[in-house]
C-alpha cells in the first residue's frame, strides 16, 4: 500500500469525522436561530428576518443534499461520501420527512385562527430541517463507534 | 445483524493490518472498515469484493449468512 492512499483515508476520516461535528453545530445553529427568529418573525414587517431564515433554510438543504462535500478533490470526496454515509443520509432524509409530516399533521389539528399558512411551514420546515441535520450528525459519529 | 457474519477483524489481524491500512489496500474508507466489521453496515458487493481483494481471501470465506450451516 501507498503512503499516498493512507493519506487521503486518513484525510477522508478526519474530514468526515468535523463535517459529523459541524453537522451537528449546524443542527443547534439553525435552531437557535429558527427559535430566536420567532419574535420577528411574527411581526407584519418581518419579512428581512423570514428571507434571512430562508436563505439559512437553503443552505442546510444542500448541505443535507449534497452531503457538504462539494470542495475538495473527488477521491476525497468518493471516500467522504461512501456507502455509510449515503445510507445514513437516507435515514436521517427519512426521519426528518417523518418528522415534517408529524409536525404538519399537527398544524392541520390546531385550530385554523392560531396558526397562519406562514407560521405553520415556518414550523414544519424548521422542525424537518433540524431533526434531518441532527440525526445525521449522531449517526455519523456513531459510525465511528467500536462494539 | 441482517444475518450476516465477518471475519474481517480475525483476517485483519492475522495479517497484522490495522482499519485504516485495510480501508487504504480496498480503496474504502476507514468508517465503512469500520461499521462494515462491526456488523453495523452491510456492504454492497462491490465493497465486500474490494475487501476480499484487499485481504486476499475469498468473499464467501470473509462474509457468511448467518444460517448458514
Amino acid at each position: 500500500m501507498t503512503n499516498m492512499e493512507n493519506d487521503i483515508v486518513e484525510r477522508a476520516d478526519f474530514c468526515a469525522r468535523r463535517r459529523a461535528l459541524l453537522v451537528g453545530l449546524n443542527a443547534f445553529t439553525f435552531g437557535g436561530v429558527s427559535i430566536l427568529n420567532w419574535p420577528r418573525f411574527t411581526t407584519p414587517d418581518g419579512i428581512v428576518a423570514l428571507t434571512a431564515w430562508y436563505i439559512l433554510a437553503t443552505v442546510v438543504f444542500l448541505l443535507v443534499v449534497t452531503g457538504g462535500a462539494l470542495l475538495g478533490d473527488r477521491r476525497l470526496r468518493a471516500l467522504m461520501n461512501d456507502e455509510v454515509s449515503k445510507a445514513n443520509r437516507h435515514v436521517a432524509v427519512f426521519v426528518g420527512f417523518c418528522v415534517t409530516l408529524a409536525v404538519a399533521a399537527i398544524a392541520v389539528a390546531l385550530p385554523q385562527a392560531s396558526l397562519s399558512a406562514r407560521t405553520a411551514g415556518y414550523c414544519v420546515v424548521s422542525t424537518g430541517l433540524f431533526v434531518t441535520l441532527l440525526t445525521w450528525a449522531w449517526l455519523e459519529l456513531r459510525s465511528w463507534r467500536q462494539v | 445483524v441482517n444475518g450476516l457474519r465477518n471475519r474481517i477483524r480475525e483476517l485483519r489481524a492475522a495479517q497484522n493490518l490495522t482499519q485504516a491500512d485495510l480501508a487504504a489496500l480496498a480503496h474504502v474508507s476507514r468508517k465503512t472498515v469500520n461499521t462494515v466489521e462491526n456488523g453495523v453496515f452491510v456492504p454492497s458487493t462491490i465493497v465486500a469484493l474490494q475487501l476480499a481483494r484487499a485481504l486476499k481471501a475469498p468473499v464467501e470465506t470473509i462474509f457468511e449468512l448467518e444460517d448458514h450451516p
